[in-house]
């Protein structure tokens, strides 16, 4: 099964009818189109947090301690500080949607550079890589990034680059693998005989090639990585108290789970239904960017 | 073959040599000075400090130090653990031990849960019950192992008491195999979770695949039995495929570990890293991260010589 | 009639038929639209009578031999009308343990691609076996015995090692004799051969047509030979039906076919049949094979045929009986044009 997503021969002449192919088949699929809506609104109001926020996230109103929902003026309740739990979710969303996505932007970018590398000049310096990356895959990834975490501090910054380091390897074997294939397929070897410099090659005739698998793969990962940011959130690595971590909230309310389940409750639900979306809007991506999977179930 | 399963064991040498230098390189970036850490804020005479980075070898130079440090690890000293002050080897094996004992647990659930949604979903495709199990599985990969743990803890021992939440054992009750047992159910359903639904994914895909052959036809043409045909003819030439998905979950399980032991106070490697992590041992931690990859590194290597065994076309 | 071999039994005509097919219609769905595979199939078949079912790909002839033990699953195949009636008894597709005893046991299946109707994993004896256990015979001694003779019935040389087999150990020769064997080993009463000769070299291919006039004369059995070569059918057919776009367009006795075609897709396939083996020059059908989710109006050849008249494109034509035992789908033969 080849990794690599071909946008279909149309796309080959024409790479602009290919994408505009591309575009109508997601906009076929109802669940990534609603997926997609769904994460608009979440970065929306991720922009738009103070405006739209209730309540000051990290002011606790004594008076109200561990309220349950729909009590109080507070629609989710609130935590053990009085907390409102919408505010909080709100200013959350503000940092779970940047560790989530400026660690695999940064990891596409290192990835996609050294894969391409390795997969393009095999011989040393592309087995150098591999076995490099090879390391990183041998020590699983939420470890390697907890432990890198834990090393350098905690805090946002920390968690966005021990994410990004823990992922490249993944990317940089997909395109790997990708440019690997492409390196002898029949239009680089008409392009290499008609004199276009190595570079021109990798630039022209096979990035454009390996930009979908990436895209796809790193969408797809996307709900994977605001599940890993809460972990570190969840650890006690993220952000740190009084400011809104969606992981750190969940493990907040762990102590008083008897009494007040909604504090932990709330988070994580929020939490599925973002990951589900990247989810969604992935798969929904896979197929329109890959013809031959279109008509399947 | 033999000559495949040498090559891959060659193979991992070098890969363990990375291991080790990323693992001593964590405890060098770690900011701060380690003899400072060790004798107290207080502590400012700089002859004492400077005699405790002697003694920790922190004046040799860099690729001196870790040449020590790889030799004592060889050997079986991976250092003093800060918070313990015991040797980090010895608290190590044994933690060690209870994830194992949690892994095998999620292992059980993973693979007969999802080998079941798997072999029913693809045989009722399309049904509701279909739907509804691939969309549950798709929720429950998405969701973090932590929250699940936290939802199951509060469903079914706090609301419905029928679970114990914490720890391996209970202070109150002698152990036994059924307490242990009782003990593991909830911490290693949780931990399962994520892998269940990828196997229920793969092995759905995999049985689908299997009964669109034409034999399959065939094998209906001759007047057997849907049982027969599902179980002997599609899900016999499945097995290879789950086997080998198995192998690769066994790594993931080991290393989703870590929050399933936090949540549940379940004394494994797990919970040793997060108390490291909290009291800054960082020799602890540097000791359970080399072992768990080691045995990460391992248990693939295995999973990958068994896959070439059932299946010697299979070499990559 | 038939050349060569061990003399048919005659049919008896005055004789309720073995099998007989009632307008069956087949559909599937598909993104571009439902596909019409079969449309308002009827025929039956005799005691120990063979039937060639003739045929471009895409005219139906698979789907509808696959439909008289309502095989294929469904979705997403839609089975919209049809009534199948095997030994006097309607065979209904919502009585799976009806089905199950007659399938492999009195209606057994021979399949185009040998090796894709065996399963990879299990050896061949183990195969034959399963098929005669899941008909109540036990395996022992003598069942074991019946299975070697059976296959050394279909050629094959060395029984008991072909037993130890796996499929993809053997040739495709043996391969497809093994299926034949499968077929027969219940001593079934309908063998279906789906083009058993079409992946197989001309030797092969005479082989496995003698072996099967053979069993038709020792067994007795009806057989129904599913092929898009003329000359295959010719040899073992008493009867043929021409399929074209999921309908039957022609039918009749097999030489009263050949030498007196009526349908144009008939006469076109016999021409090219016939150019092909004697070397001429290569008769050519205008147009593309029907788009069976798109049929045009009125007749579905209309627009490749050449002998086509206005009323053709606007009127589906039916059946037309025109002698004995023939009928064709086609306004020529209605209207006594040649």
């Amino acid at each position: 099964m080849s990794t690599v997503l071909r946008l279909g021969d149309t796309a080959r002449r024409n790479p602009q009818s290919g994408y505009r192919q591309a575009v109508t088949a997601f906009a076929r699929d109802r669940g990534a189109v609603a997926a997609v809506v769904l994460l608009i609104v979440v970065v929306l109001i991720a922009i738009f947090a103070p405006i739209i926020a209730p309540f000051d996230p990290n002011v606790g109103d004594p008076t109200q301690l561990l309220s349950p929902p729909l009590v109080g003026g507070h629609l989710l309740g609130t935590d053990t500080q009085g907390r409102d739990l919408v505010a909080r979710l709100i200013f959350g969303a503000r940092l779970a949607m940047i560790e989530a996505t400026v660690p695999v932007v940064a990891a596409a970018i290192a990835g996609t550079t050294l894969g391409l590398l390795a997969g393009f000049y095999q011989g040393l310096l592309g087995g150098l890589i591999m076995r490099v990356l090879d390391v990183f895959f041998a020590i699983p990834l939420v470890l390697l990034g907890i432990a890198i975490a834990a090393a350098l501090g905690s805090g946002p910054p920390t968690v966005i680059l021990s994410m990004a380091i823990v992922i490249t390897p993944y990317i940089a074997r997909v395109v790997y693998t990708a440019t690997a294939q492409l390196k002898h397929s029949l239009f680089v070897q008409t392009a290499r005989s008609s004199g276009s410099s190595e570079l021109e090659i990798l630039r022209e005739e096979i990035l454009p090639h390996v930009i979908p698998s990436v895209i796809v793969y790193g969408t797809t990962n996307m709900g994977a990585m605001i599940v890993f940011a809460a972990g570190f959130g969840f650890l006690g690595l993220g952000a740190q108290p009084p400011t809104a971590d969606w992981g750190a909230m969940i493990a907040a309310g762990v102590t008083t789970l008897a009494s007040a389940p909604w504090v932990s409750t709330f988070p994580g639900l929020v939490i599925v239904a973002v990951a589900l979306a990247f989810n969604y809007v992935g798969d929904g991506l896979r197929i329109a960017l890959d013809p031959r999977l279109r008509t399947r179930a | 073959m033999t000559g495949y399963i040498v090559r891959r064991i060659l193979a991992t040498v070098p890969t363990l040599v990375g291991v080790s230098l990323i693992t001593f390189a964590l405890i060098k970036v770690v900011p701060g000075d380690p003899a400072q850490a060790i004798l107290g804020p207080a502590q400012t005479n700089p002859q004492a400090l400077a005699a405790v980075r002697h003694s920790l070898g922190l004046d040799q130079p860099v690729t001196t130090q870790y040449w020590i440090w790889l030799t004592h690890l060889i050997s079986g000293d991976f250092g003093m653990s800060s918070q313990f002050r015991v040797p980090v080897a010895s608290v190590l094996f044994g933690k060690i031990g209870n994830t194992i004992i949690l892994t095998a647990g999620s292992l059980v659930f993973a693979l007969t849960i999802g080998l079941l949604l798997g072999l029913t979903t693809a045989v009722r495709r399309g049904s509701r019950y279909d739907r509804f199990a691939m969309f549950s599985s798709l929720v429950a990969a998405s969701a973090p192992v932590f929250w699940i743990g936290i939802l199951l803890s509060y469903l079914f021992s706090i609301e419905l008491g029928l679970l114990p939440a914490m720890g391996m054992s209970s202070a109150t009750e002698t152990t036994t195999p059924l307490t242990l047992l009782s003990h593991l159910i909830l911490p290693a359903f949780t931990n399962s979770v994520i892998s269940l639904a990828v196997i229920a994914r793969i092995v759905r895909s995999t049985m689908l695949d299997a009964l669109a052959q034409p034999f399959i036809l065939a094998a209906r043409s001759r007047g057997f039995s849907e049982r027969r045909i599902v179980v002997a003819h599609a899900f016999r030439n499945v097995l290879p495929d789950a086997v080998n998905i198995t192998g690769l979950q066994v790594g993931f399980l080991f290393g989703g570990a870590l929050f399933t032991e936090v949540v549940f106070d379940w004394p494994g490697v797990g919970s040793l890293i997060y108390n490291s992590i909290q009291a800054r041992d960082y020799v602890m931690l540097q000791g359970a991260v080399l072992c768990v990859s080691l045995v990460f590194i391992v248990v693939n290597l295995a999973s990958d010589v068994v896959r070439v065994a059932l299946d010697p076309k299979a070499t990559r | 009639m038939t050349a060569g071999g061990s003399a048919p039994p005659p049919v008896d005509e005055s004789a309720a038929p073995l099998l007989e097919v009632e307008g069956l219609t087949v559909r599937f769905g598909s993104p571009d639209g439902e596909v019409r595979a079969v449309e308002d199939v009827s025929f039956s078949v005799g005691r120990g009578e063979s039937i060639g079912i003739v045929g471009e790909s895409g005219s139906g002839k698979t789907v509808t031999c696959m439909s008289l033990t309502w095989l294929l699953p469904s979705p997403p195949a839609r089975y919209v009308a049809g009534r199948i009636t095997y030994d006097s008894h309607e065979l209904r597709r919502d009585d799976p343990a009806a089905l199950r005893s007659v399938r492999g046991s009195q209606i057994a299946m021979v399949f185009q691609n040998a090796r894709a109707a065996l399963d990879p994993s299990y050896r061949i004896g183990r195969q034959l076996f399963e098929v005669l256990k899941a008909h109540g015979r036990r395996e022992d001694a003598a069942t074991r015995d019946f299975v070697i003779e059976t296959l050394r019935s279909c050629n094959i040389v060395d029984p008991a090692t072909v037993l130890e087999r796996y499929p993809h150990e053997v040739s495709g020769g043996i391969a497809q004799r093994v299926t034949i064997a499968l077929a027969l080993i219940t001593r079934p009463s309908v063998i279906i051969a789906d083009e058993p000769t079409t992946a197989l070299d001309l030797l092969s291919q005479l082989e496995v047509l003698r072996l099967l006039e053979r069993i038709r004369a020792e067994l007795q059995c009806s057989i129904i030979l599913v092929s898009h070569d003329l000359a295959v059918v010719r040899r073992i057919a008493d009867r043929v039906l021409i399929m074209y776009a999921g309908r039957i367009v022609e039918r009749g006795p097999t030489e009263s076919i050949f030498r007196d075609p009526r349908h144009p897709y008939t006469r076109a396939l016999l021409a090219s049949s016939q150019q092909r083996m004697t070397g001429g020059r290569l008769y050519e059908l205008d147009g593309q094979p029907p788009d069976l989710a798109n049929l045009p109006a009125g007749c579905s050849f209309s627009p490749r045929c050449p002998s086509a008249f206005e009323r053709c494109h606007v009127e589906a034509p039916g059946p037309v009986p025109f002698a004995d035992g023939r009928d064709a789908r086609c306004f020529l033969v209605e209207v006594g044009r040649e």
